[in-house]
């Protein structure tokens, strides 16, 4: 039987000391000037939650694939707009939803893939465990990709109810509305479950 | 129960980002794949930025039409001076005697006398 991993939780996996941030901003200099081995470290450092964000908007990993790819060349493309005194994260997540957001226009929102198998989770029993994973990303899926967009920021990524505004181009209050609303949509999927918990 | 109970953190949802979590990773969540996404990305950021020729830049634009606009000027005035000099030689070639000409036959390069006029 394949041992469940629990993969670090993304709040961990952020830049997590000073010398992290001064690391960043180094290598943003850097690639500023040119130097693609420092945006290849920048690229190594937030892919996994450019991943998670563009995924939670798009809801497969093909498209989520295409949206970060797609994502981090804008990024390079504009990297000289942005001031190293900036947070990059919150740059770089604006370009991710945007980009993500962009692709579920073009394309038809493909019906839920296959759930990862080794994926951890909250519930003790596996098969509890299966039936929340599907009831929850069918409940994603009805969402409209923009209050996915808001509830993967705000909830899972960790930011502010006025930095997804800015990062979506929408007010404060709608991002308020749409977390509002994609939860209280997301719990009334999850159901039973998790009122039994 | 109220919604406020069963979630009371009403900033962040950690329960709920909790469940999201494995929602949002790849199927394989392994160093090796996102190795490969890395190299993905860097390779199509590298294929994006190769210059190609018929990439040209706004900058080299405006340089190429400012020196072939140059060009133009010059050969039109090359052009135009050796117009110049084509006609002046041509009517020189029906004016003047040549030298040659002069020499056999003397008296033939003075001016002509004018009309009633007696030597």
């Amino acid at each position: 039987m394949a041992t469940a991993v629990r993969p670090l939780p993304f709040s961990e996996v952020s830049p997590r000391v000073a010398s992290d941030a001064a690391d960043e901003r180094a290598w943003i200099i850097a690639a500023q000037g040119g130097d693609d081995a420092a945006f290849g470290k920048l690229v190594e450092r937030h892919q996994r939650r450019a991943y998670a964000v563009a995924r939670g908007i798009v809801l497969n990993h093909e498209d989520a694939e295409d949206a970060v790819q797609e994502a981090f060349l804008h990024a390079y493309r504009a990297l000289d707009r942005f001031r190293p005194d900036q947070a990059f994260g919150a740059w770089l997540h604006r370009i991710v939803a945007n980009a993500a957001l962009d692709l579920t226009r073009r394309r038809k929102v493909r019906e839920a893939e296959e759930l990862p198998e080794t994926v951890a989770s909250p519930f003790r029993d596996p098969a509890e465990a299966a039936d929340l994973r599907q009831r929850l990303g069918a409940a994603l899926g009805e969402l409209p990709p923009r209050q996915r967009a808001v509830i993967v920021l705000h909830d899972v990524e960790g930011f502010k109810h006025a930095e997804i505004g800015k990062m979506l181009s929408i007010p404060e209050g709608t991002a308020r509305s749409d977390l509002h609303y994609a939860r209280a949509r997301l719990r009334d999927a999850l159901g039973s479950t998790w009122s039994d918990r | 129960m109220s919604n406020e109970l069963q979630f009371p953190d009403p900033d962040r949802d950690r329960v709920l980002a909790a469940a999201l979590e494995p929602l949002l990773t790849p199927p394989v969540d392994t160093p090796a794949y996102w190795a490969g996404l890395q190299g993905r990305i860097l390779g199509r950021v590298a294929q994006d930025m190769a210059p190609a020729w018929w990439n040209i830049s706004p900058t080299t634009a405006r340089a190429g039409m400012l020196a072939a606009g140059l060009a133009l000027l010059a050969l039109g005035a090359l052009a135009l001076q050796a117009r110049e000099i084509e006609e002046r030689m041509a009517f020189q070639s029906v004016t003047e005697i040549p030298l040659e000409v002069a020499r056999i036959i003397p008296g033939i390069d003075e001016p002509l006398p004018r009309p009633g006029s007696r030597r």
